[in-house]
């Protein structure tokens, strides 16, 4: 009979924030953290980025014209983030060395149109997306 | 009243096998590689290393394998040198392996170059399905 734990938070003992779990074919075990997206952001609010759904996400900034930042409410340990984009229709997603760039607590990206120019996410497109993951301080 | 679990472990009841993740899954393996001079692997889970096959031309291995060669990947490639330049990346015609996965990066379609090989300097990776 399946068995079913049910708990609010889990914690490591060793170290709290390192659980390890077995995979799928039971050959080997590793990090249950390391594993989990710590920030995404999803927006269809084209000119603004105000969220539409978010995760570990406290506001975005809307520093010009294709140029959204996104801030996070849990700060990362480092700025090695590894992150994927989605700019949408016609839209190619960036990080950006400006706008403060890649920081613990911040990631500012850099939204590039088929005309090879700053823009905000295409009337026809969908809206902007982004996953972050790395460890969390 | 909120409940806290101390466990360094988790398996399923037999104790050989995962634990479900209700409605949710982790990723298994990610990676962000610096193509350009010698290749460097500037933050990874689950990666023993990369090896630099060519010109954007790069392999990203695993510690631990997955189980088959049809799990879900993300890539992507940008030039951080240049502020914002968001550049390809894709597959290496059979270059997904249980243990390693081959990628190439290079210049978009839209950019001067467009569909050529070229050493990026930010090119994140992640890996999604069931490891072996």
């Amino acid at each position: 009979m399946a068995s079913i734990l049910k708990v609010d938070e889990l914690r490591g003992i060793a170290s709290a924030g390192d659980i390890t779990v077995t995979s799928e074919g039971g050959a080997a075990t590793q990090s249950l953290q390391q594993g989990l997206a710590k920030a995404w952001i999803f927006t269809t609010d084209k000119t603004a980025y105000v969220p539409t759904g978010s995760f570990n996400v406290s506001s975005m900034t809307d520093n010009a014209v294709g140029r959204p930042e996104t801030n996070f409410t849990n700060s990362f340990n480092d700025t090695n983030i590894v992150g994927s984009f989605d700019g949408g229709y016609n839209r190619l997603a960036t990080n950006y060395t400006g706008d403060g760039g890649i920081t613990t607590s911040s990631f500012a990206h850099y939204l590039i149109s088929t005309a090879s120019s700053a823009a905000d996410v295409a009337s026809t497109g969908v809206g902007f997306g982004a996953s972050y993951l790395g460890d969390l301080a | 009243m909120p409940s806290v679990l101390n466990v360094d472990t988790l398996t399923d009841a037999a104790g050989t096998g995962p634990v479900t993740l209700t409605k949710q899954e982790a990723i298994k393996a990610y990676g962000m590689v610096d193509g350009t001079g010698t290749i460097n692997l500037i933050t990874s889970f689950n990666a023993s290393g990369v090896t630099d096959n060519g010109t954007g031309d790069i392999t990203f291995s695993l510690t631990n394998s997955m189980s088959n060669t049809t799990y879900m990947f993300m890539i992507d490639s940008h030039n951080e040198n240049t502020g914002h330049s968001a550049r390809n990346a894709t597959k290496y015609t059979g270059g997904q392996a249980a243990g390693s996965f081959r990628f190439v990066t290079g210049y978009t379609n839209n950019t001067s170059g467009g569909g050529t090989a070229y050493d990026e300097d930010f090119n994140p990776i992640a890996l999604m399905g069931d490891l072996a």
